[in-house]
């Protein structure tokens, strides 16, 4: 007779219950007459199934064990006793935990919100953007987001035409709707296909139909409603710049988690008459951001090939300029060209939050184990009782774990209600609309409660361990025969740790606070103060000499002048020059300018002069360059040397061999994230591209008067347009929004670090004072004085908490020269900041320390000799 | 009114089957019993859940037999329907009789013997 195989049997054992080898016989010798009936593989196939169902049994006979009820029932009132026993630490402990953990979320959100970006479009795995390298001169292409308005259709009737292309032209217009007008900064010209590359939700219309009519303009929800309220939207009749529009479609308002912005989308099919020649017609400049969406499965690497054979052909350069494609999911955090449609995220933000994140939830564990330590230790007594009444040692691990994992419980909670309110200021922060809907919470509250029981079982097994060692004769005299030094180090070390932490964050936050200051604050080689910029409407442009003579009547106007470039911007407007005995042209960003520019704006001249109405051949006959230009042209004597260059109306170029008159102090356009390019100037005039920007300059008293004055001024000249400004130390300061955010959110977490740091100090401190009550009494009835005393109780800790922040130096000096490397502009990290680090952690350490130490030094001597 | 004590169908069944096996009413018996003598699968975790429960109810009471070499070494368990037990059963059946007793004649269309 043959037995069961083995596993089979392991099996069995395992589900039917330890005491009840009956049923292993029944099975056995059913097992054997089954494999004679039916065979042996049938009868193993039928003894498994059979032997699941006794689980049953398995349990119902388990739960029958009545003094497992009991003693949980004891581990939660033991439990909830000591808690409200040792009521500091279950503050400290609930306190500690549950801010950190809520930093945790609060992070964990953001990078959830910055990896779903564009994921909201349907099919937006096979949505691309065509990106490109653009040859601006200089050592190495530029790559940038633009390309050439003739891209898309070329691509569409040389390539695939199963492939759909969209180009977006990202537009201000000035729309009227009956008799309101209003100004929209996210006008969207778009091909008529647009919806079908992004698939949006539609509330009326449909996404193949909506754009087919040139004139047709779809809005979002709150456009709609802003326009017209409540009526219809669909077929109403609105004005943009002079054309008329009919709404044909309205989609839902794009969602945050988009890496582009638009409330109103328009063919620009309806505007094309109005780009310049260079635009529609040559391959000479960019201007426009080219999508595309391919089909299912499609080869994507074959079209980037075809793409650029193509250009090759279509290019009469040698050197034609190279095209490449991005998954529009990886646009947000992955893509960093020049102009970007917003302020990108990026991987390394999202890395540094995450360890930002790790560091504080290790600092919050660090500090439930040690106070579950160091409170465990006055609970000797307890265990050695429990232990003569024959409690097992499971249960007294148990009793500690059940103990953390009541805190954690509590701590997640307060988790759940600190994330819900500190919510919308983790938004002002980060500048983002995060939010978290009840289902939300619920998760959180669960994986918090998850991870607590994961650190709990660690807290928990840490005291347990320890304390059961100890003899129980020792454990009921109360007395530790463990000696104090070795006891309290390992203690030691994790405190160490999060001062070591502690101070690496903040050292790092006030670095990236002085790369900061130093960005806004540094000199950028013009006078921003109190000068706006206002743009100006193309075919309002011959009135700027009029304009200028009324607002320089005014005695509040300190100057008024006008570029092609706004001064918060990248310069642009590449033209090719050459110098006489050159054959090679090369390629320089060219800004033209009205008369007074460079007073205006307050720019220092090295040598040479500015452009000067008195000489009239200066709009034929001068270049002013600025330094950056001196030395890419390798110029010694500047001033008098001729340029060859050429100069464009936007439809007609020019030759424009001038002189070098005078040579500009470098100075930032933008921000300081862009080097300073070589730049050369040209005084405006009828074969040059209008001017687009009037800049001007006021007077720093009535700022709100002399601004009400202007725009007055404006449309007496200009009644068509309203006037629009912006302030240019304003503007570059938005460049330094992601910063300035990234700052936010780093310092707060750092101040958080320390505040759960401190806060595990003084939780620990005051056991470990009361431990040494005795030992104070005895040295003030020796004479101590009090002064002493408090030292004697705090220099071991300060030690620690200086030892702790000077480790963190090195780690912080390479996080940083990696963070700062990024910046074209940066600051050398300085070591006074390592100081006053230290001084910070030592104050804070001093501060959770010191309560309980001063408060032991002034005990009584006759009260704390007689404790106990 | 009397205490309802209560026992399932197949539980019955179990009780039943041990009073006809009599001396050799152990586990497997009393599972090979039932599905020759009714034709029903039943599968081993529900019988020995049930004969556990009727255990702890008293309606059964069971021994262990000796060890014998050819279940693999392990001993018999068997079962007797207590003196408890048997009353259940009685009641039960009792019940069942009066309720088919009160059904009027040319209700249910099969007879009964």
């Amino acid at each position: 007779m043959k037995a069961p195989p083995k596993w089979l049997s392991r099996v069995l054992e395992w589900c039917t219950p330890h005491d009840r080898s009956d049923v292993l016989g029944d099975f056995e010798e059913w097992h054997a007459y089954l494999s004679k009936e039916q065979g042996l593989g049938r009868a193993n196939f039928i003894i498994l199934f059979h032997s699941l169902t006794m689980l049953q049994l398995k349990i119902i006979s388990r739960s029958k064990d009545k003094t497992r009820y009991i003693m949980n029932g004891l581990s939660f009132k033991i439990a909830s006793r000591n808690l409200r026993k040792n009521k500091l630490y279950t503050i400290i402990n609930t306190t500690g935990l549950g801010v950190g953990l809520a930093a945790c979320v609060l992070i964990a959100i953001f990078i959830r919100q910055e990896l779903s970006y564009d994921t909201h479009f349907v099919d937006y795995e096979n949505v691309y953007r065509v990106a490109g390298t653009l040859d601006q001169g200089g050592d190495s292409k530029t790559l940038i987001t633009y390309t050439p308005y003739l891209l898309a259709p070329a691509m569409e009737s040389n390539l695939d035409s199963a492939v759909l292309y969209t180009r977006m032209d990202f537009m201000t217009r000035y729309v009227e709707v009956g008799e309101n007008d209003f100004w929209e900064d996210y006008a969207l010209g778009v091909d008529k296909n647009f919806f079908e590359v992004f698939g949006m939700k539609f509330i009326e219309g449909s996404p193949e139909v909506v754009l087919k009519n040139p004139m047709s303009v779809v809005l979002d929800e709150s456009t709609a409603r802003k326009y017209f309220e409540e009526d219809n939207p669909i077929g109403q009749a609105i004005e943009m710049d002079d054309l008329t529009y009919h709404v044909s479609g309205v989609v839902a308002d794009l969602p945050e988690n988009t890496h582009f912005e638009a409330n109103l989308f328009f063919p620009m099919a309806s505007i094309e008459d109005q780009y310049p020649y260079w635009m529609t017609a040559t391959w000479g400049g960019v201007s426009h951001r080219t999508y595309f969406k391919v089909p299912a499965n499609y080869n994507v690497a074959q079209l980037e090939q075809g793409l650029n054979e193509m250009i090759a052909t279509y290019s009469n350069d040698d050197d034609p300029p190279g095209y490449f494609f991005q998954a529009l999911e990886d646009i947000h955090l992955k893509s960093d060209l020049v102009a970007e449609i917003q302020v990108n995220g990026s991987y390394r933000t999202l890395y540094i939050f995450l360890a930002t994140a790790i560091v504080i939830l290790i600092l919050a564990c660090i500090n439930f184990i040690n106070l579950s330590i160091a409170g465990s230790i006055e609970r000797l007594k307890e265990i050695g009782v429990k232990k003569v009444l024959g409690a097992s040692r499971k249960s007294q691990i148990w009793q500690f774990q059940f103990e953390s994992i009541l805190v954690g419980c509590i701590a997640s909670i307060l988790t759940v209600v600190l994330v819900q309110f500190s919510l919308p200021l983790f938004n002002s922060m980060t500048g983002k609309e995060l939010s978290v809907g009840w289902e939300g919470l619920l998760f959180v509250f669960l994986s918090c409660v998850a991870l607590i029981f994961i650190i709990s079982l660690l807290a928990g097994s840490f005291p347990a361990l320890f304390l059961l060692k100890v003899p129980t004769s020792n454990a009921l005299s109360g007395a530790i025969t463990v000696n104090r030094r070795s006891r309290l180090n390992p203690r030691n070390t994790l405190v160490g740790l999060q001062f070591f932490l502690s101070a690496i964050l903040i050292s790092c936050t006030l670095v990236i606070l002085r790369q900061l200051d130093y960005m806004q604050n540094k000199d950028l080689g013009i006078d921003t103060d109190q000068l706006i910029v206002a743009p100006f409407q193309a075919n309002s442009f011959d009135n700027y000499e009029l304009l200028r003579k009324e607002l320089l009547n005014q005695s509040a106007v300190l100057g008024v002048t006008a570029s092609t470039n706004n001064l918060s911007f990248r310069v642009g407007g590449w033209r090719q020059y050459r110098k006489p005995n050159a054959t090679e042209n090369i390629n320089l960003p060219t800004v033209v300018v009205a008369h007074d520019y460079f007073e205006t704006i307050a720019a220092e001249f090295v040598e040479g002069r500015p452009f000067m109405e008195d000489y009239t051949s200066d709009d034929q006959e001068a270049y002013i360059i600025n330094e950056a230009a001196v030395r890419f042209l390798e110029l010694e004597n500047p001033v008098g040397e001729k340029l060859l260059g050429s100069a464009f109306t936007g439809s007609e170029w020019s030759n424009k061999d001038a002189k070098i008159i005078g040579v500009i102090k470098d100075f930032h356009f933008s921000s300081l994230h862009d080097k300073i390019r070589p730049v050369v100037f040209s005084l405006s005039s009828e074969v040059t591209i209008p001017l687009g920007h009037v800049i001007i300059k006021i007077s720093p008293e009535n700022i709100i008067e002399t601004l009400e004055l202007i725009e007055q001024k404006w449309e007496s000249v200009n009644p068509n347009t309203p006037l629009r400004y912006q302030f240019v130390d304003e503007a570059i300061g938005e460049h330094y929004l992601q910063e300035v955010r990234f700052l936010k959110v780093f310092s707060a977490f750092a101040v958080l670090s320390i505040f759960i740091g401190g806060l595990g100090l003084f939780g620990l401190t005051a056991f470990i004072m009361k431990k040494r009550v005795k030992e104070i009494g005895i040295r003030k009835v020796l004479g101590a004085n009090q002064l002493g005393l408090v030292k004697v109780l705090s220099v071991d800790f300060i030690l620690l908490v200086v030892i702790a922040s000077i480790m963190g130096i090195p780690v912080t000096v390479w996080l940083m020269k990696n963070w700062l490397a990024s910046f074209e502009y940066r600051i050398s990290i300085a070591w006074w900041l390592f100081v006053l680090t230290i001084v910070g952690a030592v104050i804070a350490g001093m501060l959770s320390i010191l309560y309980h130490s001063v408060k032991v030094a002034r005990t009584n001597p006759v009260d704390s000799i007689n404790y106990e | 009114m009397k205490v309802r004590k209560h026992i399932g169908e197949l539980e019955e069944i179990v009780m039943l089957t041990i009073g006809i096996l009599d001396e050799d009413a152990y586990g497997l018996a009393i599972k090979m019993d039932i599905e020759q003598r009714l034709g029903r699968k039943v599968s081993m975790g529900a019988m020995h859940t049930g004969l556990y429960r009727l255990e702890k109810k008293g309606y059964l009471s069971s021994k262990l037999g000796e060890a014998t070499s050819v279940r693999g070494g392990k001993p018999k368990r068997y079962y007797r329907v207590t003196m408890h037990g048997q009353q259940t059963l009685k009641e039960t059946r009792d019940d069942r009789s009066k309720l088919w007793a009160s059904i009027p004649e040319g209700v249910f269309q099969i007879k009964m013997q």
